[in-house]
């Protein structure tokens, strides 16, 4: 008799028990993630960026008043330190300079804002010609600025 | 995190006490309501602080005065309104919870704490997590820094909204970046970690909104359960610590059912929760439009089904003065929009120069199958997702005359037709696919889900009369 008072609560309790999984681990991971929350932006910035982190400090100093450009592969980890940093990075705007495919040379205006970059010319590699080149760093990264009003290379 | 504890105290607890005074204005006591009373309050104080902001960025006033400007209003607003709260009465709620037995309310008990802290969790939790990629940081945040950066709606604001090398989207809705704008402004300038807050906030409300409604339509131990499926949901957890615009949807989505539940059981307040659960997930997300469609087609539907109340549902007249409510934030939107030329790249064409319909038209032979069978295997059958709604699926079958309930048919139908119109809506995108499907229609499918397990919930309980 008192199996089968009980028995419904029981099945209810554990089908609770059972759709809550994942719910304790979880609560144990946010509660560990959420002590890290007074590390300091810098080094939560560090830890969510790995190696991006350097290029980020660099481009972070930036002056917000040019338009900073990157160079960039068109592999997926690329485009992701691409979008991850130009929406971080912001007010310093920065744009990706995109490898094109070596037999494609994009028609005059293709390109938008990157169009006065490139040589339109058949099998032109697509360099950043009519950039100052502002700073070379490491890990393949060169960082270019547009030319300002009467400026040079 | 820049935040202090005092700044977050403001940020979280200025918005809160606005909300307060608002239902007080609305004649919503805490007596009706409960659990939910402080969902509600939440949704309700953030649109009081999203218009205050919407007109601030407007009028460029500075952004570091605006916590107290808004402090101002909503300690007005509280005081006001408090003594219209003790004056307010409300019929006594029917709970299910008070009516059983020891064991079932204390597994009632129990998972709503639990889901709750687990909520509250995952809102400390990103606090270490900075906006970095994704819908939340690419378009919401992004908007968010230009009006810091730009003081508001200003030309530069305008100049780079559609510099399509910076940011996409310039006609979504304003309410998230303005809740976004709102912790810049109490640290200071732009903040990685603390932009979202007052979004992920909507974690907790919603559990609050969605535990004070299950307590209403079924029995504590079913309700335990379904919270259980929902918060436990991995889109859940992704949409309660991120800000997209998802969690604000699913929040007005629940408010407004509670409204809705609310309206056919006769109680006076119902249409006043429905404006509110309205106005909150139109203003959020542009499937908004597509989900208010779906509610009043199938209320239509619902009307002229045999013994329908037919036109009688439009009864009583005054109570559709509310509708100016959602429709004001609606209104707030297209008025932007219209005023600055921007469209929706869905409806508009942008980027094949076809509209909507003319794409749905021509890709509707190609595209129907494969989209059904992604939302079939990805949403409708997904191991997560797959009890809630293959129960509802067995209901319908099993029981149409469940359908036929006064107060359900209406949602039924509303999730019917708001899971087709996105089914239809991947059909018509100029977007390719599956691209598009996997990195939306997830999240955006998600929203729907807190509606179904209402339903199923009110499903399993006895027709009241």
């Amino acid at each position: 008799m008192a199996v089968a008072r009980f028995l419904p609560g029981l099945c209810w309790c554990a089908l609770a028990a059972v759709a809550s999984r994942g719910a304790w681990s979880e609560l144990g991971a946010n509660a560990r993630l959420a002590a890290h929350a007074g590390d300091g932006a810098d080094a939560l910035l560090r830890g969510a960026l790995g190696e991006n982190y350097a290029l980020y400090a660099a481009l972070r100093r930036a002056d917000p008043q040019h338009v900073w450009w990157f160079e960039e592969r068109l592999d997926a980890a690329s485009l992701t330190r691409f979008i991850r940093l130009r929406t971080l990075l912001y007010p310093v705007r920065v744009h990706a300079l995109r490898d094109l495919a070596p037999d494609w040379a994009p028609p005059p205006g293709a390109l938008g804002p990157r169009d006065r970059f490139v040589d339109h010319a058949p099998h032109a590699p697509f360099a950043a010609r009519a950039l100052l080149v502002e700073e070379s760093r490491g890990d393949g990264w060169v960082v270019y600025r547009a030319p300002a009003n009467g400026e040079t290379r | 995190m820049s935040l202090g504890w005092l700044q977050l105290a403001g940020l979280l607890g200025l918005p809160l006490v606005a909300g307060i005074g608002v239902l007080a204005r609305m004649r919503l006591p805490l007596s009706c309501a409960r659990l939910a009373w402080l969902a509600w309050a939440w949704v309700a104080g953030l649109l009081v602080l999203g218009l205050f902001l919407y007109a601030w960025v407007l009028a460029e006033a500075p952004l570091a005065r605006a916590p107290l400007a808004f402090g101002a209003i909503a300690l007005a607003l509280f005081a006001s309104g408090l003594r219209k709260l003790k004056a307010s009465a409300s019929a006594p709620l029917e709970d299910t919870v008070a009516r059983a037995p020891t064991w079932e309310r204390w597994l009632w008990r129990a998972s709503v704490f639990a889901i709750l802290a687990l909520a509250v969790s995952r809102v400390a939790a990103s606090a270490a997590i900075p906006v970095l990629e994704g819908d939340e940081a690419n378009y919401w945040t992004l908007r968010a820094k230009l009006l810091w950066q730009h003081g508001g709606i200003s030309a530069g604001f305008l100049a780079d909204s559609v510099d399509t090398e910076l940011i996409y989207h310039p006609a979504y809705p304003f309410f998230n970046s303005l809740l976004q704008l709102w912790s810049f402004c109490w640290a200071g300038g732009i903040d990685a970690f603390a932009a979202r807050i007052a979004i992920v906030a909507c974690g907790p409300a919603l559990w609050l909104a969605l535990a004070g409604l299950l307590a209403r339509v079924a029995r504590p131990c079913v309700g335990a359960v379904l919270l259980w499926i929902t918060a436990t949901l991995p889109l859940t957890q992704s949409a309660s610590r991120f800000a997209e615009s998802d969690l604000l949807s699913a929040l007005g989505m629940v408010v407004a059912l509670d409204g809705w539940l609310r309206v056919r059981a006769d109680r006076g307040e119902g249409w006043r929760v429905l404006a509110l659960g309205c106005a909150f997930f139109l203003w959020s997300k542009n499937e908004g439009a597509l989900w208010i469609a779906a509610a009043l087609a199938g209320t239509l539907v619902a009307a002229f089904l045999p013994g329908g109340a037919r036109f009688a549902v439009l009864r009583p007249r005054r109570a559709w003065l509310w509708a100016l409510v959602p429709a004001l934030f609606v209104a707030l939107t297209a008025g932007y929009n219209a005023y600055h030329g921007f469209s929706n790249d869905l409806t508009s064409g942008d980027y094949r120069g076809k509209g909507m319909l003319a794409l749905l038209v021509e890709q509707f032979p190609e595209r129907t199958a494969p989209v059904l069978a992604w939302f079939a295997k990805h949403v409708w059958f997904d191991r997560d997702t797959v009890v809630v709604y293959v129960a509802l699926l067995a209901v319908l079958v099993a029981r149409p005359a469940w359908i036929r309930r006064r107060e359900l048919n209406a949602p039924v139908f509303a999730l019917l037709f708001a899971s087709a119109g996105l089914v239809l809506v991947y059909v018509a995108t100029p977007h390719p696919i599956p691209q598009h499907l996997e990195t939306s229609a997830h999240r955006v499918a998600w929203t729907l889900f807190p509606v179904a397990i209402v339903l199923l919930a009110r499903a399993t309980e006895p027709e009241r009369t």
